[in-house]
C-alpha cells in the first residue's frame, strides 16, 4: 500500500527548533568524547584499539569516508537489528551503517513527540536521531532495514517512514521448522530488490560470495578474540570487545578485517607476557540482557570499574553480531539465499522469538567454556521482552548455583550510583564466595 | 586491633567502634545536609561511648549510600556485603539464612548459605515503596511521632487496606481515609501491612529459608515486625540494635582488611 504521507507527525515544520537540534547534537558529541575518554584510560589497552576509537567517533573518520562516498551517488542503508543480513547491502554496492543508538540525549524528542508510550530508551533515541537529526550520519540514510521484531522496533520502523524510506521485514517470531524458514527467505529475497531498486545495481553471485566471504573471515577473528578472552588474564576488557565488533557495523569490512588481525597479533604478544585487562582478582563476568549500543557504555564501565571484568556477553550488540558464518552448501543462488536466512534466523536468541529455549541452552554453556562466575542480566527500561526473559533465565542459573543479578536501567546518567551499589555488592559476594567453593576451572584454550 | 564502620545512609549515618572483634562503641544521627560533617560527629560520639580516641582508630571502612562522600574512610565496602558480614558477626549459631533489610530508600533482601556467604540478593529499584521513607512521609501525614507508629498500630483491630503502592497516591489515600472516619491505628497498621507486602514480594524473588532475620531502622517499630510476621507465615529475629548491624558488618571487615595486610 502507497504511504500517505506523514503519520506521527504531519507538520513538521518548526516542531523541533534548529536550538533543539543543535542542543542534542551538542550533547550527543560531548557524551561520545567523554565515553570515548574513558575508555583510552583503561589500564593495559592495546595501542591498536585507536582504530576501533575512530570508526566509531562522532563525526569521524568513517563518517567522512561515508559522506564522500554519498555524495558521488553512493547508497547508505541503515539498519535496525542484528538480523538485517549487512553481506547483501553491501553485494548490492551499498554501505550498511547500524542505526540503533546508544546517545541519551536523543530520547528527549522522541518523548516530546510520543509520549513515554513504554518504549524502551533504545527506539526512542533512535527515533529522536532521526527527528532532530542529532548527528550527520543520520542523515545519510537512503533507507532503513527493520525487522519486525518487538513492539517496539516494529512501531519505529514505522514511524521512520514518516522521515525516510523503510523497509519493513516480517521476522516469523514463533521459531518452528521450516515454516518459518520459508517466510524469512522472501523477505530476505524481498530486501535484495529493494536494495537492487535503491543502488539501480544487480547483486550477483559473485559478488554476494565474496562478501560472504569477507564477514565468515571477520567471524573467524571474532572467535580469536573470543578465545583470548577465555583465558585466565584476558588482554582484552569487555568494552574494548564491545567496541570492536560494533565497529563492524559501521566499517569496511576488509579493512574491519585488517584491523582486527593486527589487534589479535597485539592481544597474543600480550597474553604471552601475561598481560590482564582487568584489575588483579576480578570477578568473570557475563553480561546478558538488552542491547547496548557505543557510547550507552554504563553498565559495562560501571562493571569494569568496580572489580569486574567482563569476560563476554550474550548481547545481540555484542558477541551476536559476529557469531556463526553463513554455510552454504550449494551452488545456485536459491541456496546462497537459504543459507543467509538461516544464519541470520535459527542461531538468533532474541527474546521477541519463542519457543526460544536455545538462548539458555547457549548461556549455560558459554558460562562453562568462559569460567563465568556471575552473570548481570541489564534490561533497559521498557524492554519487555528481555525482562520476561530474566526471570526464566535467573532460575535456570540457580540450579547451576551461578548466581545472577538484574540491573534496570534507562538512558540517563541519573541511575549510575544505584546501578553500582548493586555491581559493587554482587562483585563482592562472587570474591567472597571463592573463599568457600571452588572457582570455576578453566580449561586451558590453544 | 581498633577498627570502626560508618554507614551512610540516606536519612541516618551510623558509626561502630570495634575492639578485638567486641562492638564497644556506637553513635547515630540524622544524615542532614553534609555526610562528610555528619559521619565525624557520629563518629565522634561512638568514640567517646567506647573512650577511645580517634589516634587509636586502626582503620575505617565506610558503608551505604553516602560511602564515597566521607574523608574519614580510605576504604568503603557496598551495604550488602557490610550487613551480610554483619550478621555472620552475631553468630551462625542463630541459624540465619535470609535477610531483610529496610533502608531509608533502599531495601535490600539478601540470601545466605549455609556457611552465612551470600548467594543472591535483591535491592527495591528507585521507588519509595516498601523502604523507611514510605512509613515516614505517612507518619507525618497522620501526625503520628514515627517512633510511636508501631505501639499505636497494635491497638488496631480492623487495618485498613492501602491498595496503592505509590507514595504519592498513598499520601492522598491516607488523607481521605482519615477524613472518611477511619481510626488511625487501623490506617497504620494498613500502612505497615502494605510495606509488609512490598517487601515480602521481593524476599519471595530473592528464596526466604529460615530464619529470617530483619534489620534497619523500621525493624525497631513493632507493628512493622508483626505485619512482617504475618506476611511472612513466619517468625523472624530481631536484633537489639537493628539499625547498626551494617555499619559493624564494616567496621569488621576493616578488621579484616588490616589483618589481609598485615600477613
Ligand atoms: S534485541 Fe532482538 S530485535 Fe532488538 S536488535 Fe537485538 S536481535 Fe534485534
Ligand atoms: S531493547 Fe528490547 S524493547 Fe528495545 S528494541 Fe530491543 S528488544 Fe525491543
Amino acid at each position: 500500500m502507497e504511504n500517505e504521507g506523514p503519520r506521527y507527525l504531519k507538520d513538521r515544520k518548526g516542531y523541533f527548533p534548529k536550538d533543539q537540534r543543535q542542543r542534542t547534537r551538542k550533547r550527543s558529541r560531548e557524551m561520545e568524547a567523554s565515553v570515548s575518554s574513558d575508555l583510552k584510560k583503561q589500564r593495559n589497552r592495546p595501542g591498536k584499539m585507536a582504530y576501533f576509537d575512530e570508526v566509531l567517533k562522532y563525526g569521524g573518520m568513517r563518517f567522512e569516508e561515508l559522506r564522500e562516498f554519498h555524495k558521488k551517488g553512493g547508497k547508505i542503508v541503515g539498519t535496525l537489528c542484528v538480523m538485517v543480513p549487512l553481506e547483501l547491502v553491501n553485494a548490492a554496492g551499498a554501505r550498511s551503517v547500524r542505526m540503533c543508538s546508544g546517545y541519551y540525549e536523543p530520547v528527549h524528542p522522541a518523548n516530546e513527540l510520543l509520549g513515554d508510550a513504554g518504549l524502551c530508551p533504545m527506539v526512542k533515541s533512535t527515533l529522536g536521531r532521526k527527528m532532530v537529526s542529532s548527528d550527520p550520519l543520520i542523515d545519510l540514510i537512503d533507507l532503513v532495514a527493520g525487522p519486525a521484531t518487538c513492539d517496539g522496533k516494529m512501531k519505529l520502523a514505522e514511524i521512520l517512514e514518516d522521515w525516510v524510506p523503510v523497509v519493513m521485514m516480517n521476522i516469523p517470531r514463533v521459531k518452528v521448522g521450516e515454516t518459518s524458514s520459508d517466510l524469512w527467505v522472501k523477505e530476505i529475497v524481498h530486501l535484495k530488490d529493494r536494495l537492487e531498486e535503491l543502488t539501480g545495481h544487480p547483486v550477483r553471485k559473485k559478488a554476494l560470495k565474496e562478501e560472504l566471504s569477507q564477514w565468515n573471515e571477520a567471524n573467524q577473528y571474532w572467535s580469536e578474540i573470543q578465545k583470548l578472552r577465555r583465558s585466565e588474564r584476558p588482554p582484552i576488557s569487555g568494552r574494548d570487545a564491545m567496541l570492536v565488533v560494533q565497529a563492524s557495523q559501521f566499517d569496511d569490512i576488509r579493512r574491519w578485517n585488517r584491523k582486527v588481525k593486527e589487534l589479535i597479533e597485539e592481544l597474543q604478544r600480550m597474553r604471552t607476557k601475561g598481560i590482564f585487562a582487568g584489575e588483579e582478582g576480578a570477578a568473570r563476568i557475563l553480561l546478558a540482557g538488552s542491547p547496548m549500543i557505543y557510547p550507552n557504555f554504563k553498565i559495562p564501565s560501571i562493571i569494569e570499574g568496580s572489580g569486574g571484568t567482563i569476560v563476554t556477553d550474550e548481547l545481540c550488540s555484542g558477541y551476536r553480531l559476529m557469531s556463526d558464518p553463513v554455510l552454504v552448501d550449494g551452488l545456485s543462488k536459491k541456496e546462497i539465499y537459504q543459507a543467509i536466512a538461516e544464519r541470520y534466523f535459527f542461531p538468533c536468541s532474541c527474546p521477541c522469538f519463542s519457543p526460544n529455549d536455545e538462548r539458555v541452552r547457549r548461556l549455560k554453556e558459554v558460562i562453562k567454556a568462559f569460567g563465568i562466575e556471575g552473570v548481570v542480566f541489564h534490561t533497559l527500561r521498557g524492554c519487555h521482552l528481555n525482562n520476561l526473559e530474566a526471570t526464566k533465565i535467573e532460575l535456570a542459573l540457580r540450579e547451576i548455583s551461578v548466581p545472577m543479578v538484574r540491573i534496570e536501567s534507562e538512558y540517563d546518567e541519573g541511575d549510575i550510583e544505584q546501578v553500582r551499589t548493586r555491581i559493587e555488592a554482587f562483585v563482592e559476594m562472587i570474591k567472597a564466595r571463592r573463599e568457600y567453593h571452588r572457582n570455576p576451572i578453566l580449561e586451558d584454550v590453544q | 586491633m581498633i577498627t570502626a564502620g560508618v554507614d551512610l545512609g540516606s536519612t541516618y549515618v551510623k558509626a561502630v567502634v570495634v575492639k578485638d572483634q567486641e562492638r564497644v562503641g556506637y553513635g547515630v544521627a540524622p544524615t542532614g545536609h553534609d555526610h562528610d560533617v555528619t559521619s565525624k560527629k557520629v563518629l565522634g560520639s561512638a568514640l567517646l561511648m567506647a573512650g577511645i580516641e580517634f589516634g587509636e582508630v586502626d582503620h575505617i571502612v565506610s558503608t551505604g549510600y553516602g560511602r564515597r562522600v566521607t574523608t574519614l574512610a580510605r576504604s568503603s565496602i557496598s551495604e550488602i556485603s557490610a550487613n551480610a558480614r554483619g550478621v555472620q558477626w552475631l553468630g551462625s549459631e542463630l541459624g540465619i539464612r535470609t535477610i531483610i533489610d529496610i533502608g531509608g530508600q533502599d531495601t535490600k533482601v539478601i540470601a545466605l548459605d549455609d556457611d552465612l556467604q551470600m548467594i543472591n540478593f535483591a535491592m527495591n529499584d528507585k521507588c519509595a515503596a516498601g523502604t523507611g521513607r514510605f512509613l515516614e512521609v505517612l507518619a507525618r501525614v497522620l501526625e503520628v511521632p514515627l517512633d510511636k507508629m508501631g505501639p499505636v498500630s497494635m491497638r488496631s483491630r480492623d487495618p485498613v487496606d492501602i491498595t496503592t503502592t505509590c507514595l504519592v497516591f498513598a499520601k492522598s489515600e491516607v488523607a481521605n481515609l482519615v477524613f472518611d472516619g477511619h481510626r488511625k491505628e487501623d490506617i497504620i497498621m494498613g500502612i505497615h501491612k502494605a510495606v509488609a507486602r512490598r517487601l515480602v514480594g521481593m524476599a519471595k524473588k530473592v528464596g526466604v529459608r529460615d530464619v529470617v532475620f530483619f534489620d534497619g531502622g523500621p525493624a525497631m517499630n513493632i507493628g512493622m515486625v508483626h505485619a512482617m510476621e504475618r506476611e511472612l507465615g513466619r517468625k523472624m529475629y530481631v536484633p537489639e540494635m537493628p539499625q547498626i548491624v551494617t555499619a559493624t558488618g564494616a567496621a569488621i571487615l576493616a578488621a579484616e582488611e588490616l589483618q589481609k595486610k598485615g600477613k
